[in-house]
């Protein structure tokens, strides 16, 4: 145990500093420009669109980290919410690898697996991307051909598909009750609200769904 | 040329956003170093901690092309290297054209690419971006710990039901990720019959993850557990081009 909690504690503090210094950095980059080049920021215009995006995203980021943080582990959530792109990505890559290496994730060795896996991605994808820099104009002539467009736009289903069939198939039950709050809400309200309220849909289902569990476990052994 | 391009796309802006990448790239080397040291110690194999990365690594080429188009939406209007970063730090690719428009109109243009955009509304729209990402980040950095103690408690008060509860958290998180999907053949009238193309792919992608694990099952074809996943990916994309093509 003591182990564990050693790798546990490292984990927190490597997280918390180094993101304490990616927060630093990313401020930096328009600090320094703005000095460098002796620019002047007009300030009030800038905070109030600033705020703008804060009254979205202080609250559906923090439902965000409060629901996929339990999923992607310790050291997966502090690189996935450094790194980004979170659901269609970082979830689907750490998710996938658990099934490959038939661990369970809630557990030590699922922890691991989640850091390599969310870790190599991160990677990748910035590698990617910087020599899509250099690279770009061949290959997104070919990317933005409108014949495979479709195919882009359909990465999440795609996503959504493959990582909840394993699951349905070992434990179909306990899926009845979230996927009826989502059909319910996805017929009810319109697309663009359903994506605006997506983060407290996702909190509201899991402590519903989780709730149903306990109940339903508890009937079972009851009986 | 926009003036203030010579600004985005200046060696100082490559500097600080390389600064910036490259650390976070240290921070994911030094995470997966710590994690196979623990590897090691809870006795999992090299091999397939090795499986492991070359897997993730596969799949996430195909996700990240889409992202390769925002940077090209982005580009000719913040320059080459912000773009680079917001996307490969935090961020994702609707959120940095939102938010980047988002600061433009609230300087009272149109949009990033109006001819009014000026170097100190690029600046402004550097910090606006960085100001409304960094809650994720920074809730993680404060809380990440207590929702780990957290979860921990449960796990001990719910030892029996805490796969369960592990599982219908991830069915959940997948099940509202699909919510719309899901809803799509009740809005057909609004949508028309393509709008059922995504559930279609939710179906076919399920099917082919089912087949893929029948196959490993039967066969021990250690490749294509491997590569399982991110075949799905490639088959549900392309599932989506071809229901796309008959139902419109």
């Amino acid at each position: 145990m003591k182990k564990n909690n050693d790798y546990y504690s490292s984990i927190h503090r490597l997280g918390r500093i180094s993101t304490l210094i990616v927060i630093i950095l990313m401020f930096m980059i328009p600090i320094v420009t703005m000095f460098v080049f002796n620019i002047k920021v007009d300030w009030k215009t800038t905070l109030a669109a600033a705020a703008q995006l804060c009254i979205v995203f202080i609250p559906t980021q923090f439902t965000e980290v409060v629901s996929f943080s339990p999923i992607l582990g310790s050291g997966g959530t502090y690189l996935s919410f450094v790194t980004g792109n979170v659901s269609n990505m970082k979830l689907p890559a750490a998710s996938s690898c658990h099934k490959m290496a038939k661990v369970d994730p809630s557990s030590d060795e699922g922890e691991v697996i989640s850091v390599l896996a969310i870790g190599a991605s991160s990677i990748v994808t910035a590698v990617i991307l910087f020599l899509g820099i250099f690279l770009l104009s061949p290959v997104v002539k070919y990317l933005q051909s409108d014949i495979i467009q479709p195919g882009f736009n359909n990465i999440m289903p795609a996503l959504v598909g493959a990582m909840l069939m394993p699951y349905l198939l070992k434990k179909p039950k306990i899926a009845v009750v979230p996927f009826l709050i989502a059909l319910i809400a996805g017929i009810i309200l319109p697309a663009a609200t359903y994506s605006n309220l997506q983060g407290f849909l996702l909190l509201g289902t899991m402590v519903i769904s989780v709730i149903s569990v306990i109940v339903m476990n508890r009937e079972r052994n009851i009986r | 040329m926009k003036d203030y391009l010579k600004i985005a796309n200046s060696p100082l802006l490559f500097v600080l956003c390389f600064i910036t990448v490259g650390f976070v790239m240290i921070q994911a080397i030094l995470f997966m170093r710590k994690a196979w040291k623990q590897g090691i110690k809870l006795g999992m194999s090299k091999e397939i901690m090795k499986k492991t990365i070359r897997s993730s690594s596969i799949f996430s080429i195909i996700p990240s092309l889409p992202i390769l188009l925002v940077l090209v939406v982005l580009m000719p209007n913040l320059g080459k290297f912000f773009p680079w970063l917001r996307l490969s730090v935090i961020g994702s690719g609707p959120y940095e054209n939102m938010a980047a428009n988002a600061t433009a109109q609230a300087f009272g243009l149109q949009s990033i690419s109006s001819s009014g955009f000026t170097a100190e509304i690029f600046v402004s729209t550097m910090f606006v971006m960085t100001i409304g990402i960094i809650w994720g980040p920074l809730y993680t950095m404060l809380g990440s710990k207590y929702i780990q103690k957290g979860m921990n408690l449960i796990k001990g008060k719910q030892e029996k039901n805490y796969k369960d509860i592990f599982a219908v958290m991830f069915i959940s998180l997948l099940c509202v990720f699909g919510g719309t999907y899901f809803a799509s053949p009740f809005k057909v009238s609004q949508t028309g019959i393509v709008g059922i193309v995504p559930l279609l792919v939710v179906i076919t992608s399920a099917l082919f993850i089912w087949l893929f694990d029948y196959i490993v099952l039967k066969t021990k074809i250690k490749i294509l557990q491997e590569l399982a996943f991110p075949l799905c990916l490639i088959i549900g994309m392309g599932s989506a081009i071809l229901f796309t093509l008959i139902l419109s």
